[in-house]
């Protein structure tokens, strides 16, 4: 008998898995490359903007702050040039005050005067002369020497008196007085009819504080050279005063070359070049052209440049910076970006593998979270389909448990029936078989002993002494009585047959609904009849009590007439035993018959006021062979084919009520519909009381 | 830019403390003074030769003045202490001082303020002195000529002029302004003296001298003695009721009828670069001497008026100051 | 003329059985007992005998080889003047109707009640050869 199905849980059924060789592996690779690219991507788009950025920037900038210095060092250059120029001027200026076309009419005194005044407002004017309009010199002021009034000197060859006349004033050119300080010879012209000429020692060390003083960024400076390249203005007075020639300065000698080239434009060009101190520098250069001295303003390259540097510094550095905190960002965005998608994945991983109990907890408010929505939504559907499909499987396990357990009670039956059949079958073959040899006993016994009479008869006549004939008679009786002997024990072996045959008859095994009142009377019938018939004096009251609701059963209506049968002619038996004992004389044999329907199954009972059954024998009356009757009475398969028939072929149960002496019932339970519900009955015969 | 004064100002730092570690044996500067320890006008000059060295930086600087006065033995003395204390730059204020130094020195660096030290032969020439002495000259022979002809001017009335000279105006080739003196005072019609006084206690037996004659103007020359005995000499001259032109400014102020001279304070400024240029490691044989520039002409109105001397508008207009 | 009463059953012991239970009636001559143990030994004594002395025929009905059921026909159709009455230890309808489908007259269970027997042969008998 195989297991009942237990509710199996239902498995999941499998997704399936499209990604199939080395799946963990690819999933790893899968997860890295993504926040891989994310940060990649990222990174690699701002270093992208922040290098194009970058280099158009620094481009830009480069272009920018080149032309920016140069501008500003044109610029400065022309700057130093026109102080420079201012600075003559001014010298001119204040010689001026001298030079007004009255002044020869001046008085001596006064000019003196005018010269005192001169040299206290010019601090370059060393000395200060004039000469008369012969060139002769009348009057000359020092600070380092005394006056000389009317000295005389003639100065009418040299230039400084002709040149100034013809070009009102005439700029001498630079020396060294003591070979180191720088001197200029300044001569004016005056204004006016025959004029004179005013000459001054201008000392240059003072245009020193002018040039020195125009600042040029933090290393730039601003020289000023003559046009034979001696060095008259510098930062360094000690260059000055050392009359250091600077002719061969590149930058010099190309403006120096420009000059004599006629090239005379105002503000020049600019170089980059080598500068005094050796370091590149970026020079710009003014000439003024009145004194024919070329101002140079320079700036050391990496000066000039440094804003330009430090551009590229600041844009190297926040190109890294940036780099940085794209990279840290990126990684940090990428992760995260990726981290809902992982929980995805996850996720989908879990209903993968069955796992549906969690759900994806996704809250980035953006498609991720939509999606991920769905797969709750589905894993929802799919739990709940789950749960559907498990309740119906449970049912339909449910189901097909009790249609198992219906099968094999039917197939218990079934065999029941065909055991019983097959039983039934080997017995009547048995049975036949061996009625024939009895027949043949029993025949030959009879004729055996009409034989013996025979011999009586025709021993009859003979002449037989009365002991020879005493013998005959006694042995002819004997031969007569063992033959009776044989043939009683072979109608008692007949009627062994009989009964077997009778009990072990399989019917067409056909069940069919029948209406059980009417079953029940029929077996009565047959019964009472059967019993009358077997024994006239047979009398017993019949008392029918059917429920008219008992209505009809599926049965196997030969198999329960034939427990019927053995029950009533079981009861007819103790009533007459009860009766034979004679010691209640108004004791009436009565058999009752009762139906009652019971909804789903319907109740025969059987009583008899007969003897009753003692409790020894109860436990095992049911059992195959056992009988209380006398031999040849009963077989004893009677009560344990009925229990067959009823339990195990109609699925119903009996129960037997007894008191002995007093009566015996029989209640029997058959469910109407006959093997199907018959594990219930069973169960509820098993359990009742 | 922050970035920019970053690096500049770590490189300054750097700089700075490499400086300071040259400096942090206290790069010592020793000056070498022809006053008295409590002279003010010492201590002025030295004050600013301090704070010129501060302007330009070097305020970590151990700074040691030595006072020598008028002495020449004492000068001396200091000199030789000065330079056993291995200075990294000396700075010598008028010749004496240079000369006391020189004498125990060629080889420390010396920036001296005053004399010509090519004269002296302490250097090859003004444009590249070739040796350890640089410095600043305060004077020009041909001053000599400009205060006869100044002093003139003032006081027309005289005949005589005396310079008054001391030992430190005395070099190999005589007196520093002897020449422009003699030429000069012939040129005018005056009748030159050069009386040099030797030491303190001459001072007054020559004034009186000079007193004895008329119509004398007396010219202080410039010097260690000048400085030192200034006051002295003005007090002598005044009582000799003596028109006296100082080379050395201060005088003027200080009861002299006028002084021309140089700008101290200037030349000491533009010495004490000289100073920073060479504890910057700049080689003093490269540094050019320079000459003088500025002069101021002051005059004393009051000691005019005491000696009765009306100064004309002209000199007046000469005036750089006049002092009341 | 003979009276024949063919009886036709596969045991052995039947001749003896019938022997003895008729011994009387064939001491008497009343008629004569034949016995076949097969069916083609019955159909040959069918043919042996003569025409009017075989007045009734028994027969098994359970017999190996040929039996009794498909004898019957054969000897309704050989001699569809003897009567033939079955034997057999199956008394149910089934059996009855198949038997009397087959032309037997009646059929007579085991064990075989001889008086009934006696009383049904003496009776054909009788008829034919007039009362013993």
């Amino acid at each position: 008998m195989s297991k009942p199905l237990a509710p199996a849980a239902v498995s999941n059924p499998p997704m399936p898995d499209v990604t199939q060789p080395a799946p963990k592996r690819s999933l790893r690779r899968f997860r890295l490359r993504l926040s891989g690219k994310f940060g990649v991507a990222f990174v690699g788009l701002v270093t992208l903007v922040l290098l194009i950025h970058g280099a158009v920037d620094l481009f830009l900038n480069f272009e920018d702050a080149k032309r920016t210095a140069i501008e500003v060092q044109r610029e400065k250059a022309r700057a130093a040039a026109e102080r420079v120029q201012a600075f003559l001027s001014e010298i001119e200026n204040q010689i001026g005050w001298t030079t007004r076309a009255e002044w020869r009419r001046v008085a001596p005194e006064q000019r003196r005067y005018d010269f005192i005044r001169l040299l206290r407002q010019a601090p370059a004017i060393t000395e200060v002369a004039y000469l008369d309009p012969s060139g002769r010199e009348q009057l000359r002021l020092s600070r380092l020497e005394p006056d000389a009034i009317g000295s005389g000197k003639d100065f009418s060859a040299t230039p400084l008196f002709t040149e100034a006349l013809k070009d009102k004033i005439w700029f001498g050119p630079v020396y060294f007085r003591r070979g180191s300080e720088p001197y200029m010879t300044i001569a004016v012209a005056h204004s006016g009819r025959d004029p004179g000429v005013t000459v001054a020692e201008v000392n240059l060390k003072l245009i020193w504080d002018v040039v020195s003083s125009i600042k040029i960024g933090e290393g730039g400076y601003a020289f000023v050279v003559t046009s034979n390249g001696h060095l008259i203005a510098h930062p360094d007075l000690s260059l000055v005063l050392r009359d250091t020639d600077l002719s061969n300065l590149p930058e010099v000698a190309i403006a120096l070359a420009s000059i004599e080239a006629g090239d005379k434009r105002q503000s020049d060009d600019y170089e980059i070049t080598t500068g005094i101190d050796g370091g590149s520098v970026l020079a710009a250069r003014a000439t003024i052209p009145r004194v024919d001295w070329i101002v140079f303003v320079q700036l050391p390259l990496r000066e000039a440049m440094q804003p330009l540097i430090e551009t590229v510094i600041q844009t190297v550095s926040l190109f890294f910076l940036s780099v940085l905190l794209a990279t840290v960002a990126g990684t940090y965005l990428a992760r995260r970006m990726v981290v809902p998608i992982r929980q995805l994945q996850d996720g989908a991983e879990r209903f993968g593998a069955g796992d549906l109990s969690e759900r994806i907890v996704i809250r980035t408010g953006d498609e991720i979270e939509t999606l991920a929505h769905r797969f709750n939504l589905m894993a929802s559907r799919v739990q709940e389909s789950y749960e559907t499909l498990e309740a119906k499987v449970e049912e339909r396990t449910r189901d097909l448990n009790k249609s198992l357990d219906d099968l094999q009670k039917a197939q218990s039956r079934l065999v029941q029936s065909e055991k019983l059949a097959s039983l039934g079958q080997l017995t009547a073959g048995i049975a036949h078989e061996i009625k024939n040899p009895l027949n043949f006993v029993n025949n030959f016994a009879s004729l055996s002993s009409d034989l013996v009479d025979e011999l009586q008869e025709v021993l009859q006549p003979a002449n037989l002494d009365p002991k020879s004939r005493e013998e005959v008679d006694e042995i002819a009786e004997l031969l007569k009585g063992n033959l009776g002997k044989v043939v009683q024990h072979g109608k008692r072996a007949d009627s062994i047959i009989k009964n077997m045959l009778l009990h072990s008859r399989s019917g067409s095994g056909e069940h069919r609904p029948v209406e059980i009142n009417a079953l029940v009377e029929e077996s009565l019938n047959l019964a009472y009849h059967g019993a009358r018939a077997a024994q006239p004096t047979f009398n017993v009251t019949l008392v029918r009590d059917l429920d008219p609701a008992a209505g009809s059963a599926d049965v196997y209506p030969q198999e329960l007439t034939r427990v019927l049968l053995n029950l009533m002619s079981n009861g007819f038996y103790a009533t007459e035993k009860r009766k034979a004992a004679g010691t209640e004389p108004g004791y009436e044999p009565t058999l009752s018959i009762t139906t009652r329907d019971h909804g789903d199954r319907v109740e025969i009972r059987v009583l008899d006021n007969g003897t009753g059954i003692p409790e020894s024998v109860r436990a095992k009356m049911f059992d195959p062979f056992f009988t209380t009757k006398p031999p040849g009475e009963g077989t004893g398969l009677g009560l344990s084919l009925s229990h067959d028939i009823l339990v195990k072929q109609h699925g119903g149960s009996i129960d037997v009520a007894t008191e002995p002496g007093q009566f015996t019932e029989f209640t029997i339970l058959l469910p109407r519909g006959g093997g199907r519900n018959a594990q219930t009955i069973v169960a509820q015969g098993q359990s009742a009381p | 830019m922050r970035r920019r004064t970053l690096l500049a100002g770590l490189s300054v730092t750097l700089a700075g403390r490499s400086l300071a570690a040259l400096a942090d044996e206290r790069a010592h500067v020793a000056a070498l003074w022809p006053f008295v320890t409590d002279d003010p006008e010492g201590l002025a000059l030295a004050a600013t030769l301090r704070a010129t060295l501060r302007d330009h930086g070097k305020s970590d600087l151990r700074i040691t003045d030595y006072w020598g006065g008028g002495s020449p033995e004492r000068t001396d003395a200091l000199a030789a202490e000065l330079v056993a204390s291995a200075p990294k730059v000396i700075f010598t204020y008028l010749k004496q001082q240079l000369a006391a130094v020189c004498a125990v020195t060629r080889t420390i660096p010396v920036v001296s303020v005053g004399p010509d030290p090519v004269r002296s032969e302490y250097a090859a020439s003004l444009q590249r002195p070739g040796g350890n002495v640089t410095g600043f000259m305060l004077y020009e022979p041909s001053l000599g000529g400009k205060w006869v002809a100044a002093l003139k001017e003032a006081v027309p009335s005289i005949e005589r002029v005396a310079l008054v000279s001391n030992p430190n105006n005395e070099g190999r080739y005589g007196n520093f302004f002897a020449e422009p003196f003699l030429s000069t005072a012939t040129a005018l019609g005056l009748e030159p003296t050069i009386a040099t006084i030797k030491s303190e206690s001459e001072i007054e037996p020559v004034i009186t001298q000079l007193a004895r004659q008329e119509r004398v103007g007396v010219i202080v020359a410039p010097g260690t003695f000048g400085e030192a005995n200034g006051d002295r000499i003005v007090a002598f001259v005044t009582a000799h009721r003596l028109p006296t032109l100082f080379a050395i400014r201060r005088f003027a102020y200080r009861g002299g009828l006028m002084a021309y001279g140089p700008d101290t304070t200037d030349a000491i400024s533009r010495a004490t670069a000289y100073v920073d240029r060479i504890l910057n490691g700049e080689n003093p044989a490269i540094l050019p001497i320079q000459l003088p520039t500025r002069f101021d002409f002051i005059v004393n109105l009051e000691t005019a008026q005491a000696l009765g001397i009306t100064f004309s508008s002209a000199l007046l207009a000469q005036a750089d100051e006049i002092v009341e | 003329m003979t009276v024949l009463i063919l009886v036709v059953d596969d045991e052995p012991d039947v001749t003896e059985l019938f022997r003895q239970q008729f011994r009387r009636e064939l001491r008497a001559g009343r008629f004569t007992m034949d016995f076949a143990h097969s069916a083609p030994d019955a159909l040959a004594c069918l043919k042996a005998s003569d025409a009017s002395s075989l007045i009734l025929m028994f027969s098994d009905i359970n017999m190996p080889g040929m039996t009794g059921l498909e004898l019957l026909p054969l000897v309704r159709a050989a001699r569809p003047d003897v009567p033939v009455i079955m034997i057999t230890a199956y008394g149910d309808a089934d059996t009855r109707a198949k038997v009397l489908a087959g032309g037997a007259v009646g059929l007579i269970t085991k064990p075989i009640d001889f008086d009934l027997l006696r009383s049904e042969i003496d009776r054909r008998v009788t008829s034919i050869a007039g009362p013993a």
